[in-house]
C-alpha cells in the first residue's frame, strides 16, 4: 500500500511557513511511500473537517475535553490504516500539516504564539505531538466504545498526558478504563493524583496489569485511591 | 528533582526460579536475541513485517528437559505449586503503546511445552508491525492466581517470578530530548527561583536502563527564551543557544549516570537502548568501535567532564559558536 509521508526537515520548513501565515501547499512535498494501492484518505479527510468545524463552535475554555472526544474521531477514522503506516512519523506529519494544522494550531494556541509549533506537528513523540497523543489516548481507553471516558473528566489534560498517555498505563485499556472512571468520579487534585499515578505505575514494576481484568483493574485502582486518601 | 532510581523486587526464598528463563532466545528472522538483550537492525519495512518471530526455551533437547525440570523444581523448592504459574509472554512496541499478550502456558502443563514457540504463525500480533519503533518481548513465569499472603512472598496473580525481554531496535532514540516550555506555574512547582532558564526533571528515570520503558525526562527551558528561540530558529544567536543547550542536556544525562552506582561492570551493549547509550554514542564521534564505546562507559564513572569535552567536540560546538559571532557581525 502506498501512504503519504513528510519528512522531519520538510515539515519543519513547512510548518514554519504555515505559522508565519503564508500559504503552503503540503502535496508537492509529500513523499509517497510504499507500493501497490493509495491509501484511503478519505475517511481522515472527513473526520478532520469535522474535526474542524466543530472546533469553531467550542465555547468552553477546556479545550482538553474537545480533545479528548476529537481523538476517538480520529481513533475512528484511522481504523483502516494498517498498524506499520501508524508506526511511521512521517505519516502523522502528514496528518498534521495537511489536514489537521487549524486544529493543532487551536489546540495549542498558546503555544504557537510564542512560536513553539513543532512539536506539536512533527511527531516526534507520542506525548507531545498532538495527533500521535489524540490516537494514543483513544486506544488506551478502548476507542469509540468508551468515547464518553476520553473525554469525561473536565480540565484533565496533565492526567492524560502525564498520567496515562506518557507511562505503560495507556498500553492497558482495562487499566486506563479504571483510572480514569475513578478519576472522574472521585477527582483526586495535583499532587494526590500524581502520586496515585506514581503508585500505579510501581505496581507494574512488579505485576503484569495486562493480565487484569476490569474487576482486578477496579480494586486496584480503588485499594491506590484509599492510600493515598488516607496519607 | 527525584532521586529513586530503580525499585528493588521485595520477595525472598525464590531460590532460584527467578533465573530460570535467562537461556530463554528470542528469533527474529535469522536474528537471534538473547535473553535481556537488544539487536539494532536496519531493514526495509516489508522484510521486517515478513519476518517470523518465535521463542526458543532452550537450545536443544537436552538442555530443553533441564529447563522444564529446574523449573518444576525450583518452584517446588520455593513452595509455590505448580498451578499457579504460568509462562506468559507480552509483546509491545512503544511510539502506538501497543501491548498483547501473545502467548500463555500453564506451568502445570509444562511437559507439553514445545521447545519452540511460533508467535507469529496464527495471526501477527500488531506490536510485530512496527518497522519504524522496533518491538520488545517480555516473557514471564508469572503467578496467575492470588495465593494466600506470606510476607515476603509473591502472592497477587500477576506477579512475575522470572522475567526475561529482548528488543528488536531498528531506529536511536533521541540523544537530545525536545524541550518543554518552562513556566512561571512550573517554576513555583519546583521552587525554581523566578530567572531560571533551564532544568531538568528525571524524575524516575534512569539513564542508565531503557529509554522505551520508561517515563522520559522533561527538559525544561524558559518559555519566552524558547519562545524566542523557536521564532529565530536560524538566527545565529539561536542557533549557538540551541547548541550550547543540547550540550547542557547531555551534560546532565552524563553527570546523572556518573552519580549513579549502576555502572559498575557495564559495557556499552547493556546500555545500547538507554538515554545514556545515545549520548555516548555522540560523544563517541562516527567509526567509533566498540572498545570505544566500553572505554567512554568507564570514562562515565571516572572522568565525566572528558565525556562531555568529546562531546562538545563532535557536536562541533567551536566551530557553531564561532560561526555564529562571525555571522552575526557580518
Amino acid at each position: 500500500m502506498r501512504y503519504p509521508t513528510l519528512t522531519q526537515s520538510k515539515c519543519a520548513e513547512l510548518a514554519a511557513k504555515l505559522a508565519s501565515g503564508a500559504d503552503s501547499a503540503i502535496e508537492p512535498h509529500t513523499l509517497w511511500i510504499g507500493h501497490g494501492d493509495d491509501l484511503e484518505l478519505t475517511p481522515i479527510k472527513g473526520a478532520a473537517n469535522t474535526i474542524t468545524r466543530d472546533m469553531l463552535h467550542w465555547r468552553d475554555r477546556d479545550r482538553d475535553r474537545f480533545e479528548g472526544e476529537a481523538s476517538i474521531r480520529l481513533y475512528e477514522s484511522l481504523r483502516h490504516v494498517p498498524t506499520e503506516i501508524l508506526d511511521d512519523r512521517g505519516f502523522w506529519r502528514f496528518l498534521s500539516l495537511r489536514y489537521y494544522w487549524e486544529f493543532i494550531a487551536w489546540r495549542e494556541e498558546d503555544a504557537f504564539a510564542r512560536g513553539n509549533y513543532l512539536k506539536y506537528v512533527d511527531a516526534s513523540t507520542n506525548t507531545e505531538s498532538v495527533l500521535p497523543r489524540m490516537y494514543v489516548r483513544a486506544c488506551a481507553v478502548g476507542g469509540n466504545e468508551h468515547r464518553s471516558l476520553a473525554s469525561g473528566i473536565p480540565n484533565a489534560g496533565d492526567f492524560w498526558r502525564s498520567h496515562v498517555v506518557r507511562v505503560r498505563t495507556a498500553s492497558a485499556p482495562v487499566i486506563t478504563r479504571a483510572f480514569a472512571s475513578k478519576h472522574a468520579r472521585d477527582r483526586l487534585t495535583t499532587d494526590p493524583l500524581r502520586e496515585a499515578a506514581k503508585r500505579l505505575n510501581r505496581t507494574w514494576t512488579n505485576i503484569v496489569l495486562h493480565l487484569y481484568d476490569r474487576r482486578d483493574a477496579e480494586v486496584l485502582i480503588d485499594n491506590i485511591w484509599d492510600e493515598v486518601r488516607g496519607q | 528533582m527525584n532521586t529513586e532510581t530503580r525499585t528493588i523486587r521485595p520477595f525472598t526464598g525464590l531460590g532460584g526460579l527467578d533465573e530460570v528463563l535467562e537461556g530463554v532466545v528470542l528469533h527474529f528472522g535469522p536474528d537471534a536475541v538473547r535473553a535481556n538483550e537488544s539487536i539494532a537492525l536496519d531493514m526495509p519495512p516489508y522484510e521486517f513485517l515478513l519476518r517470523p518471530v518465535h521463542l526458543e526455551w532452550a537450545a536443544d533437547e537436552v538442555s530443553f528437559h533441564e529447563f522444564k525440570d529446574l523449573l518444576v523444581t525450583r518452584a517446588l523448592r520455593a513452595e509455590i505449586p505448580l498451578d499457579s504459574l504460568s509462562l506468559v509472554v507480552v509483546a509491545s512496541s512503544s511510539f502506538l503503546k501497543i501491548a498483547e499478550i501473545v502467548f500463555t502456558w500453564p506451568v502445570d502443563d509444562i511437559d507439553a511445552l514445545p521447545r519452540q514457540t511460533a508467535l507469529t504463525e496464527v495471526r501477527r500480533p500488531r506490536a510485530f508491525n512496527t518497522p519504524f519503533s522496533g518491538f520488545r518481548v517480555d516473557v514471564y513465569l508469572l503467578l496467575d492466581r492470588d495465593l494466600a499472603f506470606r510476607p515476603l512472598r509473591p502472592h497477587r496473580r500477576g506477579t512475575w517470578i522470572a522475567r526475561s525481554n529482548y528488543r528488536i531496535e531498528t531506529t536511536l532514540g533521541p540523544a537530545v530530548l525536545p524541550p518543554t516550555p518552562l513556566t512561571d506555574e512550573i517554576r513555583t512547582r519546583y521552587g525554581l527561583p523566578a530567572k531560571t532558564i533551564r532544568y531538568f526533571d528525571f524524575g524516575d528515570h534512569d539513564v542508565t536502563q531503557p529509554y522505551a520503558e520508561q517515563e522520559p525526562p522533561v527538559f525544561y527551558i524558559d518559555a519566552n527564551l524558547l519562545g524566542q528561540l523557536n521564532a529565530r530558529r536560524n538566527s545565529p544567536a539561536s542557533r549557538a543557544i540551541q547548541l550550547q543547550l543540547a550540550i547542557d542536556f547531555i551534560h546532565a544525562v552524563i553527570r546523572r549516570a556518573s552519580a549513579s552506582n549502576d555502572l559498575d561492570g557495564l559495557k556499552y551493549d547493556d546500555l545500547r537502548a538507554t538515554l545514556l547509550g545515545n549520548v555516548l554514542r555522540v560523544a563517541a564521534g562516527p567509526g567509533a568501535s566498540h572498545a570505544d564505546l566500553d572505554n567512554l562507559v568507564r570514562k562515565v564513572q571516572d572522568d565525566p567532564e572528558y565525556v562531555v569535552a568529546r562531546a562538545e567536540h563532535f557536536a562541533d560546538v567551536q566551530s557553531g559558536f564561532v560561526g555564529c559571532l562571525e555571522e552575526a557581525e557580518s
